[in-house]
């Protein structure tokens, strides 16, 4: 635990400024939406909304440049006797840290703002409350299964690079393309809603002027055991097969 | 024991080790040498389980060498690269915190006698102090096998033998074994116990350096520029 202790605060020193130059942009985000927005509305609400949103992008991008940067001395991180998911998942967690704080920073200006606005919400503040809450959940959900993504892809460059060459990133491309279209052909055929579509979360936001939006226990379990199962093989690879 | 059966390492189209086998004992130190570009890095990297063999097989103790066979090997990159944040101490703790047998106060011993100042950050180090505290690192670790690729690259010729000489007292030779590349072959030689010499990715000769001097009465330098340039 003190040799993963020990990592986790070298990844944090690797990466801190990528935390700190997001904190920046989400202030400066917010002193130009309160530059160019004036009056009692809500449109201050959709820059942050949007940033809110673009935080899927967060950790994968937070795992490319700490995994990038690790590739200019990759002796170094991967000459260790830590199982590569246990190196992994000290980069993950210092992401996912970070990506939390980003929102928080994001949801207090956008409590901040709403103070003066609230009689605009108030017919709908439970709802709203209860969206808020599901996006920066789902936020993080998508950004993890990205994140996963981007460390296979690494993970399978640095496992290839000396064996394929020039032709590495095509595979790396297929790669991304074969798994999503059979994952996309999967998803809509019968035997995926069979697997999935059970245990119904449906979404109700009644005083929003929308439909209930479905969603199931299973679904979510369906991409958590994907997920899982892409984080393990990618640290197979890196432990067997990635080179310096 | 380390053991290398029928090893042949290609990248991408380019052969760079051919169809080597070779064993290395417990409590030996031993040279691989051989022009720039022969194999020498390619051949540590495997045994540090860093490249994966195209053909053949890599074992460490009888284990396949993957990277996870850190735990019995130490070893220290031509590469001058740190985490540049990490002051001296920063480096030693964090390395003591990643390897269990990272000895600490066989650390300290050895920085002292590197004369490196714990306080310095290492992007403050010349290219020389970060030598020799690559050589703390690697050499504080109380494993079966440290591999050295060209330890004495940046260090000052008034200083090589007096690190040579330091890194031999820090050994234990009964339970240690130290491969290492080096250019400065003359430094080394006389600490080495017999040495493998690579030619374009193909081994020469492995042999006693002291068989060497008795049956041919050469040095290994010299007779390198017999076996290579003739």
């Amino acid at each position: 635990m003190a040799a993963w202790a020990a990592s986790f605060k070298k990844d944090f020193r690797l990466t801190r400024s990528f935390f700190f130059v997001g904190l920046v942009m989400n202030l400066m985000i917010l002193s130009l939406t309160l530059f160019i927005t004036h009056g009692d509305n809500l449109y201050p609400f959709i820059p942050l909304l949007a940033v809110v949103a673009l935080h899927v992008f967060y950790l994968p991008l937070f795992l490319f440049t700490s995994l990038r940067t690790e590739a200019g001395h990759l002796h170094l991180w991967l000459h260790n006797p830590q199982s590569a998911a246990a190196l992994l998942l000290s980069k993950i967690l210092n992401g996912l840290i970070m990506t939390i704080i980003s929102l928080i920073v994001l949801y207090a200006m956008a409590g901040l703002l709403l103070i003066s606005r609230f009689h605009l919400i108030e017919p709908h503040w439970t709802d709203t409350w209860m969206a808020g809450w599901l996006i920066f959940v789902h936020v993080i959900l998508i950004s993890v299964g990205i994140g996963v993504w981007v460390i296979l892809l690494w993970s399978l460059y640095h496992a290839l690079k000396y064996r394929i060459g020039r032709w590495n990133w095509l595979v790396i491309l297929a790669a991304v393309i074969l798994p999503s279209w059979i994952g996309s052909l999967f998803d809509s055929s019968s035997l995926y809603k069979m697997l999935t579509q059970w245990g119904s979360l449906e979404m109700n936001f009644p005083t929003f002027s929308i439909d209930p939006i479905p969603a199931y226990a299973g679904e979510y379990l369906y991409h958590f055991i994907i997920t899982v199962g892409l984080f393990y093989l990618s640290a197979w690879i890196m432990d067997r097969k990635a080179e310096v | 024991m380390i053991e290398l059966t029928n090893v042949s390492k290609t990248y991408k189209k380019r052969s760079v080790i051919a169809n080597i086998s070779f064993t290395v004992p417990l409590g030996k130190i031993i040279g691989i040498v051989g022009e720039n570009g022969s194999g020498k890095s390619t051949i540590l990297k495997m045994i540090a389980g860093l490249l994966q063999p195209t053909t053949g097989t890599v074992t460490v103790n009888g284990e396949n060498a993957h990277r996870r066979i850190s735990k019995h090997v130490s070893y220290l990159s031509d590469r001058d690269s740190f985490y540049p944040f990490f002051t001296v101490r920063e480096a030693i703790a964090y390395q003591a915190s990643q390897f269990s047998d990272f000895n600490l106060a066989k650390a300290e011993e050895i920085m002292a006698y590197m004369a490196l100042d714990p306080d310095k950050k290492i992007s403050a180090l010349s290219k020389g102090n970060r030598g020799r505290l690559k050589i703390v690192l690697t050499l504080a670790r109380n494993v079966p096998y440290l591999l050295m690729d060209e330890p004495l690259s940046g260090l000052d010729p008034m200083v090589r033998h007096a690190i040579v000489k330091g890194m031999i007292s820090y050994l234990d030779l009964e339970t240690q074994t130290l491969i290492m590349t080096s250019h400065e072959i003359s430094e080394i030689e006389p600490i080495l116990d017999s040495f493998i010499a690579i030619k374009d990715g193909a081994l020469v000769r492995k042999t006693e350096v002291e068989h060497l001097h008795e049956s041919e009465g050469l040095g290994i330098t010299d007779w390198m520029k017999k076996a290579y340039l003739e």
